[in-house]
């Protein structure tokens, strides 16, 4: 059954899912809107590199991210002058991972969401008082809240089923970066079934409902409001 | 009109897509596949080039991690030799339907090295003894080089001496260390030697249980003469010297 | 006072050039034919449009200018679009409860407009289950909910069915003495029975600004084209005759019969007499049944490209037009100045009742 290590992996994974798809809801709503209205010749350019990690092996940008948190570069000199610890092996580090490698998933469903968003709406708003701000709390994210939700829940699934990226800056540390991917494919690779079927079967209903709700129920309530 | 050229068409494509099949098994049937774990893959590579210069056979090299080498063996893989990076997976290889009983072989012994790159004073037994902090192992639970650090540090008494990052396999290991997130790490001679690397110091076989890589005769293999033939040339004195100066240690007995 | 001197150009080109002044007190129409520029004319006076250059000014404070530009949600403008635009993810009481969130002071309150405008059974239904016409009218209310100090309305009844109409005309008018309206429209009666003053727009442009009475009859304008067909006429209504079903009223104290619905009570109105319908004669008709019998002088006769005629009669205070072949003007002999009898038949008045 269960060990505790693997409890520990869940609660982990959970955490840092958590976290990473908190973070990322509030990056992504500014970096969406921007993507979606701006007609700047640079856009394409900042929209390629959100969505890179789509389409890049993990491995690629885990080998980057191992190379720049090293204390030797500056990014990694720096975390560490800082907070005295070194970024790579550390949840700190995983984190960082998980915002990049999840960025485009949460991205994209909002600007494809402020792509449908009609302007007009947004006039309206001006004409009802509501500065930009306002606007966007008070109309845009209600409008859009499906949209919001699917931002989230497809960040959050793809940060737990994240492997790749783990495996090459995580350093497998219990309690610290060992994920529950990594703790599946350790027992996978000594063996052990039954425990890797059951975190595997779990893994597997987990992401299964939350794509369902997102085919099912959120997307075609985001179509009929704005098709309304 | 147009349905009936494209029809043609499609016929004329499918026929060569069957004969571009045909002709790519021809050749690949005439080559032996050997899986490899990584870590052995750039010697094999050389063994190999020599096998074929003298014998004209191919051989045909996939490589990955032990683990999903065995995995893929058990699920039908279709290849003739399995170069194992311990005994284990060789073992249970032999024991199942898809291994042959009685191939079991050694072709590799490993040596684990402690190795601090950054040290500015020559690494030996008291740099070790004297390090602190965190230092990088491979996996103990997946990577026979990592149990054999284990082993070493438990035997030393240092194992509680250190906090430890844990990669998947030994490459992965070298790359924590080489890439500066880690000051040091336990990591393949033979890695140490293929990167040029200094600043290292080999520890005493005596430390731990011989690491013994292991490959086994696929029941898979068609050609299984010519399998037979290219695993004899693996542990002739030849090879195993050139196996020796990569990093290894030469190979007393069979078992 | 709205003042403002507005351009926008395009490849050296000028698209539009809004120029002038105008008191808001009560609506103020603005016609013109389509793409004339009365939509960008509303766009740039709510600050949606910040692509014009020039000066705008209302009740002296500076909506834009050369340095300056106080945005939309800063003008305290109320506005209706076209369309109605209501959030498709609230129900009717949520898009109306958004519009009061920045607003300091409304003159009704929601349920006050929901009795008002009749949509009280709609309050808590979804946008998606509102007919068109009961969008435009919460979105109406919407845009009175923000508390404006000025409502822009951009053909708010163009697509709404006739009871939204005869509920909203008179609202107007109403609402109007309470807060200016600039309202945008195609529809001739809505001007004359709202406005008592337009803004005349043609090609890009600000033609002229006044009554709607001098303007339509004003031959030099571009209106030139709606006066053809007729103008409105100011009814003083003195008693319903129930046996025949007509109205007796006056036109400059001169007896006159529309053919209406009954009226619930007896008031003025405004009627459209069509050029087309006028009958002009030098001497009384007997023997004929046309009820109603005008004495006017004509003012103006003009020629038009079609080979008609167009002349311009008094009645005293007010005017009408009347359409003519060359062929009766020459026989007739009509000549500026020459007092004569306009002809109307009764069945081809048409009113505009509230």
């Amino acid at each position: 059954m269960l060990t505790e290590l693997d409890y520990s992996a869940i609660i982990l994974t959970l955490k840092l899912a958590g976290l990473t798809t908190l973070i990322l809801l509030i990056i992504s709503p500014p970096l969406a809107w921007w993507l979606a209205r701006s007609r700047l010749f640079f856009r394409p350019f900042i929209e390629a590199l959100v969505a890179l990690p789509l389409v890049l092996p993990p491995t690629v940008l885990g080998f980057y991210l191992l190379i720049s948190f090293s204390p030797d570069n500056f990014i990694g000199g720096f975390w560490l002058r800082l907070t005295g610890d070194t970024l790579a092996f550390s949840f700190q580090g995983l984190l960082i991972a998980s915002l990049i490698y999840s960025l485009p998933f949460v991205v994209q469903p909002l600007q494809s969401a402020f792509v449908n968003l009609d302007k007009d709406y947004l006039e309206v708003a001006a004409t009802l008082g509501f500065n930009p701000i306002e606007t966007f709390y008070r109309v845009v994210f209600p409008m859009m809240l499906p949209s919001f939700i699917i931002a989230g829940a497809l960040g959050f699934a793809h940060t737990v089923g994240e492997f790749g990226v783990v495996l090459m800056i995580g350093g497998n540390i219990p309690g610290e970066t060992q994920l529950l991917s990594i703790a599946l494919f350790d027992h996978v690779e000594t063996l052990q079934y039954q425990q890797a079927h059951l975190l595997s079967f779990g893994l597997l209903t987990f992401s299964m409902t939350l794509l369902v709700l997102i085919y099912g129920v959120l997307q075609k309530r985001q179509q009929s409001i704005i098709h309304a | 009109m147009v349905l009936k050229v494209s029809k043609k068409l499609l016929i004329k494509m499918t026929r060569c897509l069957f004969l571009l099949i045909l002709l790519c098994s021809i050749s690949v049937q005439a080559s032996i596949k050997v899986a490899v774990a990584s870590n052995f893959k750039t010697t094999l590579i050389e063994i190999a080039a020599r096998y074929e210069k003298q014998t004209g056979q191919k051989i045909l090299i996939s490589s990955a991690s032990t683990g999903i080498l065995y995995h893929q063996i058990q699920q039908g893989a279709p290849f003739d030799l399995f170069l194992s990076a311990d005994r284990e997976r060789a073992e249970l290889t032999e024991a199942s339907d898809k291994g042959v009983t009685g191939s079991r072989f050694t072709y590799a012994q490993g040596q684990i090295a402690f190795w601090s790159p950054q040290d500015p004073e020559p690494v030996n037994a008291d740099t070790l003894q004297n390090f602190r902090g965190r230092i990088a192992i491979a996996n103990p639970k997946l990577a026979p080089y990592g149990l054999a650090a284990e082993q070493a540090l438990k035997n030393l008494n240092l194992l509680e001496q250190f906090s430890y990052v844990q990669g998947a396999n030994i490459s992965q290991t070298y790359q924590f260390v080489d890439s500066g997130n880690v000051k040091a790490g336990f990591v393949a001679y033979s890695l140490l030697l293929e990167h040029q690397a200094d600043h290292f110091f080999v520890i005493p076989t005596t430390y731990y249980q011989p690491i013994l890589q292991q490959g086994v005769l696929l029941s898979g293999a068609i050609q299984r003469a010519e399998v037979t033939d290219f695993m004899a040339y693996l542990t002739s004195t030849a090879i195993q010297t050139l196996i020796r100066s990569k990093g290894y240690l030469t190979i007393k007995y069979v078992n | 006072m709205l003042k403002f001197d507005l351009k926008k150009s395009a490849q050296h080109k000028p698209l539009f050039h809004f120029k002038g002044e105008v008191e808001l007190q009560g609506i103020c129409a603005v016609f013109g034919d389509s793409g004339a520029g009365k939509t960008s004319f509303f766009r740039v006076l709510a600050g949606l449009d910040n692509s014009f250059c020039g000066s705008l000014a209302w009740q002296g404070k500076t909506w834009q200018d050369n340095s300056s530009f106080i945005k939309t949600e800063k003008r305290s403008i109320g506005m209706v679009f076209q369309e109605p635009r209501l959030f498709p993810h609230l129900d009717t009481l949520g898009n109306l409860k958004l519009a009061t969130k920045k607003a300091a002071n409304s003159l009704y309150s929601i349920t006050e407009l929901a009795a008002l405008l009749d949509f009280e059974p709609l309050l808590n239904k979804k946008i998606q289950q509102l007919s068109g016409g009961q969008k435009q009218r919460i979105a109406i209310a919407r845009a009175i909910l923000t508390g404006p100090d000025l409502l822009l309305m951009d053909e708010p009844l163009s697509s709404l069915d006739q009871h939204s109409r005869q509920l909203l005309l008179p609202f107007f008018k109403k609402l109007s003495e309470k807060i200016p309206i600039i309202y945008i429209t195609h529809s001739m009666q809505e001007v004359f029975y709202l406005s008592n003053k337009m803004i005349l727009m043609n090609k890009g442009e600000i033609e002229s600004i006044g009554s709607p009475q001098a303007l339509f009859l004003n031959l030099d304008l571009s209106l030139a084209k709606h006066k053809h067909s007729g103008v409105m006429v100011n009814v003083q209504a003195v008693h319903w005759d129930d046996e025949f079903s007509v109205l007796h009223g006056l036109i400059d104290q001169q007896a006159i019969l529309v053919a209406i619905k009954k009226p619930e009570s007896l008031q003025d109105l405004l009627i459209k007499i069509e050029s087309k319908d006028v009958i002009l004669a030098t001497k009384k008709l007997e023997c004929s049944s046309l009820q109603n019998c005008l004495f006017v002088r004509v003012e103006q006769i003009e020629h038009l490209p079609t080979g008609s005629v167009l002349l311009t009669l008094n009645t005293g205070t007010q005017k009408i037009l009347a359409k003519i072949t060359i062929k009766s003007l020459n026989e007739l002999q009509l000549q500026v100045s020459q007092n004569i009898f306009a002809y109307i038949k009764a069945m081809s008045i048409s009113a505009l009742d509230s």
